[in-house]
């Protein structure tokens, strides 16, 4: 059983990184809008 | 609203297969327990070959009207073929050691063309994250890509043609012996679950993959005015 229980753990473990790269990825890119948002607004006050 | 409902039902039915497979399904009466191990080893590596013809397919078209959403289509496939190609190449080895008596066995062939495969996709993406040149990088990286559509038919037959003692058949192939109800349903459940699972990851993915690609063009024309 530990055997099954290590192939199970492993699977969801590479599925939990994969999610959990997307999300931080999505995270990145949100950061990233808003420093944008923030130069253009910057250079339309200028 | 679509890619939410797809990815409760892939939790949900990733659920219901577990259940399945630990309480509903019988113990095999030739492996025992690591038997259980194939529910999800199987479904896992058939999504990685899928992975190898989305990227195939992904870099054919590319090179054909070098569209930048091949492109992108492409290395998601490469990433999830990683992630999908390894864990099931790592669940195989942990099955392999209870009944084989190792984890790993050099002369079968399968087992080195899973690992190739997933080498394959590593050095596909490796090379995508060493290219600054967009075009060059869409380019250059599809000569793994096409090494890993290569790679499928060779991995999918190699079982049938090349004579192993270690590699188990599949179960529903002529010659692999049949299976139980219970064990069919418990599969059939699981391979729904991975394969709503991984529809899940990849669309959710590829519009990060657009969404990244617009932001960088964003960034250069709003650093260039």
């Amino acid at each position: 059983m530990t055997y099954v229980f290590a192939a199970y753990s492993i699977i969801f473990l590479g599925i939990f990184i994969l999610a959990w790269s997307i999300v931080s990825r999505q995270k990145r890119l949100e950061r990233k809008l808003e420093d944008l948002k923030e130069e253009l607004r910057d250079s339309g006050r200028k | 609203m679509g890619k939410r409902i797809l990815g409760i039902s892939s939790v949900v039915l990733m659920i219901v297969a577990l259940y399945l497979i630990f309480v509903y399904a019988g113990v095999d009466a030739a492996q025992g327990e690591p038997f259980r191990i194939f529910y999800f080893h199987v479904p896992v590596l058939l999504l990685s070959y899928l992975s190898a013809i989305l990227l195939g397919s992904a870099c054919i078209m590319f090179l054909y009207n070098a569209e930048a959403k091949w492109d992108r289509a492409g290395a998601v496939a490469a990433e999830l073929g990683l992630v999908f190609g390894g864990t099931g190449l790592i669940s195989g080895m942990m099955w392999a050691k209870p009944i084989w008596g190792k984890y790993w066995v050099w002369w079968d062939v399968r087992l080195n063309l899973q690992l190739i495969l997933v080498l394959t996709f590593a050095a596909y993406l490796m090379l995508r994250a060493y290219l600054p040149n967009q075009e060059k990088r869409a380019t250059l990286s599809c000569v793994f890509g096409l090494l890993a559509l290569v790679n499928v038919p060779f991995n999918w037959l190699a079982i049938y043609f090349v004579p192993t003692l270690q590699h188990p058949k599949p179960v529903v192939s002529p010659g692999g012996g049949g299976t139980d109800p219970d064990m069919a349903i418990a599969f059939t459940c699981s391979l729904i679950a991975w394969c709503l699972t991984y529809s899940y990851l990849f669309s959710t993915r590829l519009a990060v993959a657009q969404v990244e690609q617009e932001v960088e063009y964003l960034e250069q024309v709003v650093r260039a005015s």
